[in-house]
């Protein structure tokens, strides 16, 4: 019977199609999986009882802690640093230790430091002045720690060795599960000019005035990260990677100058002894204002205070419970203001310190950026847990530490500012206040994966300051949005589309990265805000990106982590996506490579009359079939019918099958329109297409991305139709960061580019 | 060729700190009709105090004048700074003017009638003289092929492969 002849030419026809497709695949890529969709099992670590599948803390998760009892002074004059600590190591690990690794992050400055030699750029073809001369004419700077002891509790020498930042102290008695050991360290080093010398801490010498003005950190011979992802962290401090902390409870006592103004990490325990009554009365309405700052040092305090230069000396002692770090800054120089926040159901202090250079910006916009951040990334991800929140200003300086940051922003000599430093100072001020979150309390190994931090950072930055621009309008005006520079898909396609020699993935170590800028910190984030507003929705999203950061709250998360979590709370798969753009590479470029368009036909076209020939079956074998015909082979002038003319069967089909109500409602569609999309780009996308028709509507359709699952290279769509499209546009309101749009139109745009629009400007 | 949209300059980086990024675009787009089409990206401030610096005694205030007041200059500036060598000879850009756009001004040059050559090279070496790490990307577009660089004052050439 034909019937079965038909179905078996039909089965036999899909089944040699799909083999055959499959069979060139294979041939071209040796038989290995490379299908964009498929799962990361190889990648990621196989779950285990520290951490699970779902990527939250296992059953048998563990974390180490460090305590610190340090006695600090700060020589102004000699610019050095004393010290001498007790460091409390509890191993709540299930293993013995027979040694412990302190990082001494000075030493990467030490004269015979081999990070001074790690670029291997050759000779420059020119220097400017201040350049030839720090490279050819300057003295080495004696940088590095000076140890003078390292004891243990019972004051006796310890046994230890320094590998460059490391050092690795042999414990006469080994550590077993549960135990804690105390040791004693004392050092002392010379702070270098961060200005000069580079650095995320030093000092700054203001010429003028003679003063300087101190950011310390990294100051202390601290733990390494011990753990069963990799052990004890020991790669070395070469200078881009930052750093690996446990936590732990500090208490430190500062000695400084008694003119200098100092905060840190950390409640002040001794406020009566150093601050004045004036200050102190101060302090306290600050605590119960919270719509504005209030100055504990006005600017004309400070600009007195400078002439200073005190031989006395004052003692500020501060205590921090569960911080992974502590920083400080201290100067004669600080203006100093705060502010209350409501954070839930406590008070947090927002604070800022800043010379009189960096008047009139900072006493306008940091204490309130700071309030405003501390809001937006507590109501985002969890209730900021400290009790205060502080941005120093330092010159062409972003760092984080718990509780305090030191942020660049500086107006020019006259007070004027460019609106580049006004949003620069702004953006950098959330920036590091949001670090409190990651990675100072979402604690990941930084050195070894700077995204986690920079790149989730720099997202939920970009989220706080579009909030900034709605609440604010007046901070941002005449901008109608805040002008984030990392966030839109549209920003990152520069980047995405430079020379591949250029790119590294963004799971990368750090320290091999060109350009870390774009790659840990704009690619990840402009990764999420795309996963957050085009592929899983904000509602998913939000819910996914808050449980993560509850789940790793005062703990140590890897990226699997991260990854599992998003995909297990939402329900969405992302292993095509965190593969693409975290592990790859590739770029997203989709496209309109053509536009068919098909009628309604009785008799078979050219494709089906090929079909058949290919088949050996003539056309009174064929059964009943209704026929697309393409608009390019309408000998007769068919395409503009109404189909049901044009198919007597189907007319007939419809007229046997349907009530006369039924088909008086029946939308039978006159057009067929077959989209062809193509990826030149390695990246896949939901398909995301207006379709303009010629009644004026339009309407949105987006593919799922899995249409690429079995066809990487191109895809189409038949879109029936009894309206005309008169137009179709590809991604049109640029979500996808395609780095392409020039074949994103159909029909394709003859549009003047800017260029040409400028010239017939110019010159008419 | 039609349209390559680049809205805002990336970062980028030497080093881990939030520096402030020191960064401009250049595109250089062979067009149908045998010209070279410049578009250059540059912040306001950063083309303002260069200019300042080395034609002027003193720094402008209102940025916006920069193009009606000083064209002579900027087209001078650039000219002295980006470079295209066409068979080992310099051609000189036609510099069209500037237009602002946010924080940064848009330079648009062109040279017309580019002869048959075999080989280019451009350098652009825009605020090398101020800034140690500037960073300068150069995007070179010919029909559907596309080059990149990323020019620094250690290495600022690029020879054409396209």
């Amino acid at each position: 019977m034909t019937s079965k002849k038909t179905i078996s030419f039909l089965i036999t026809f899909l089944i040699f199609f799909n083999g055959f497709s499959q069979e060139a695949k294979d041939r071209n890529q040796e038989n290995i999986n490379v299908n964009k969709f498929r799962q990361l099992y190889q990648e990621f670590s196989t779950p285990n009882m520290y951490r699970t599948a779902s990527g939250a803390p296992g059953p048998a998760y563990y974390q180490q802690q460090a305590d610190y009892k340090m006695d600090i002074e700060l020589d102004d004059e000699n610019k050095k640093i004393y010290g001498n600590e007790t460091i409390t190591y509890k191993n709540n690990s299930p293993d013995v230790l027979d040694y412990l690794w302190v990082q001494l992050d000075q030493n990467v400055r030490k004269k015979d430091s081999p990070s001074l030699e790690i670029n291997g750029n050759g000779a420059s073809p020119y220097y400017l002045p201040s350049g030839f001369t720090k490279e050819f004419l300057s003295e080495p700077f004696d940088g590095g720690f000076n140890i003078e002891y390292v004891l243990d509790e019972n004051k006796k020498p310890l046994k230890y060795i320094v590998n460059q930042t490391m050092m690795r102290i042999d414990l006469p008695t080994p550590l077993k599960s549960g135990e804690s050991v105390s040791f004693s360290i004392k050092w002392w080093y010379n702070i270098q000019d961060h200005v000069n010398q580079d650095g995320r801490s030093g000092y700054e010498t203001f010429e003028k005035d003679g003063n300087r003005l101190y950011i310390i950190a990294q100051f202390f011979p601290r733990m390494a990260v011990y753990n069963e992802v990799e052990g004890w962290q020991n790669y070395q401090f070469w200078g881009d990677g930052e750093f690996a902390l446990p936590f732990g409870n500090y208490d430190v006592k500062i000695t400084v100058p008694s003119d200098h103004i100092l905060d840190a990490t950390g409640e002040l325990q001794n406020r009566k002894n150093v601050f004045s009554k004036e200050m102190l009365k101060r302090f306290n309405k600050a605590k119960k204002t919270y719509d504005k700052p209030v100055m504990i040092v006005t600017q004309a305090e400070a600009e007195e205070a400078e002439k200073g230069f005190s031989k006395k000396k004052k003692t500020w002692h501060f205590v921090a419970e569960n911080v992974r770090d502590f920083a400080f800054a201290t100067s004669r120089k600080f203006i100093w203001d705060m502010m209350a926040v409501k954070i839930g159901s406590k008070d947090v202090m927002a604070v800022s310190m800043y010379p009189k250079e960096g008047n009139p910006l900072w006493e306008d916009y940091s204490t309130v950026v700071v309030a405003e951040t501390l809001k937006t990334y507590s109501d985002y991800t969890f209730d900021y847990p400290y009790h205060k929140a502080i941005s120093v200003h330092a010159k062409q300086i972003g760092m984080e530490y718990p509780m305090i940051c030191f942020n660049f922003g500086r107006p020019n000599i006259d007070g004027s500012y460019s609106d580049r430093v006004k949003f620069g100072m702004i953006g950098v001020i959330v920036h590091e206040i949001g670090h409190n979150w990651f990675p100072m309390i979402v604690n990941n190994d930084e050195r070894q994966w700077a995204w986690m931090d920079e790149g989730i950072n720099t997202f939920v930055q970009y989220v706080a300051e579009q909030k900034l621009g709605e609440d604010f309008p007046e901070m941002i005006y005449p901008l109608e949005k805040f002008p984030s520079d990392r966030g839109p898909a549209e920003m990152i396609t520069n980047y995405m589309s430079v020379d591949q020699k250029f790119l590294a993935p963004i799971m990368s170590n750090p320290e091999n990265v060109y350009s870390l800028g774009p790659n840990a910190y704009g690619k990840p984030a402009t990764a999420l805000n795309i996963l957050r507003e085009t592929i899983m929705g904000r509602e998913l999203f939000d819910h996914a990106f808050k449980t993560y950061s509850k789940r790793w709250k005062f703990k140590h998360p890897s990226p699997e982590d991260f990854f599992r979590t998003m995909e297990d709370a939402s329900a969405v798969d992302l292993d095509w996506f965190w593969r693409g753009w975290f592990y790859t590479t590739d770029y997203v470029d989709i496209g309109i490579k053509e536009v068919n368009q098909y009628f309604v036909s009785s008799e078979p076209g050219v494709k089906m009359k090929e079909l058949m020939e290919e088949q050996g079956i003539p056309r009174n074998r064929l059964r009943p079939l209704v026929f697309l015909e393409n608009f390019d082979n309408d000998t007769e002038n068919l395409k503009e019918n109404d189909p049901l003319e044009n198919s007597k069967l189907l007319n007939n089909y419809i007229k046997e099958n349907f009530s006369e109500s039924e088909i008086t409602n029946l939308q039978v569609p006159k057009y067929f329109y077959e989209i062809v999309f193509d990826k030149p780009g390695g990246l896949v996308m939901p398909i995301i297409v207006d379709y303009e028709y010629e009644d004026g509507t339009i309407e949105r359709v987006k593919y799922p991305v899995q249409i690429w699952r079995k066809n990487d290279k191109e895809v189409r769509k038949l879109v029936p139709s009894n309206k005309k499209i008169i137009s179709i546009s590809l991604d049109p309101d640029l979500e996808t960061a395609d780095i392409d749009t020039s074949n994103n139109s159909w029909p394709k745009k003859q549009d003047e580019s800017d260029f040409d629009k400028f010239k017939s400007q110019v010159k008419g | 060729m039609n349209r390559l949209i680049i809205f805002f300059f990336f970062l980028i980086f030497s080093s881990f700190l939030e520096h402030k990024y020191y960064v401009s675009t250049s595109l250089f787009n062979f067009s149908e009709d045998s010209s070279l089409q410049i578009t250059l990206r540059i912040f306001k401030d950063d083309l303002s105090n260069a200019i300042s610096d080395t034609y002027l005694d003193q720094k402008t205030d209102d940025l916006n004048l920069i193009d009606e007041l000083y064209f002579k200059q900027v087209d001078k500036y650039i000219n002295s700074k980006i470079s295209i060598l066409i068979d080992d000879k310099k051609f000189e850009m036609d510099y069209l003017g500037l237009e602002t756009k946010n924080d940064m001004y848009v330079c648009y040059l062109e040279i017309e009638n580019l002869p048959i050559y075999s080989n280019m090279v451009i350098s652009n070496k825009i605020l090398f003289e101020i800034f140690d790490d500037q960073q300068n990307i150069i995007h070179v577009k010919r029909n559907d092929k596309r080059q990149s660089f990323i020019a620094r004052n250690n290495n600022s050439f690029l020879t054409l492969d396209i």
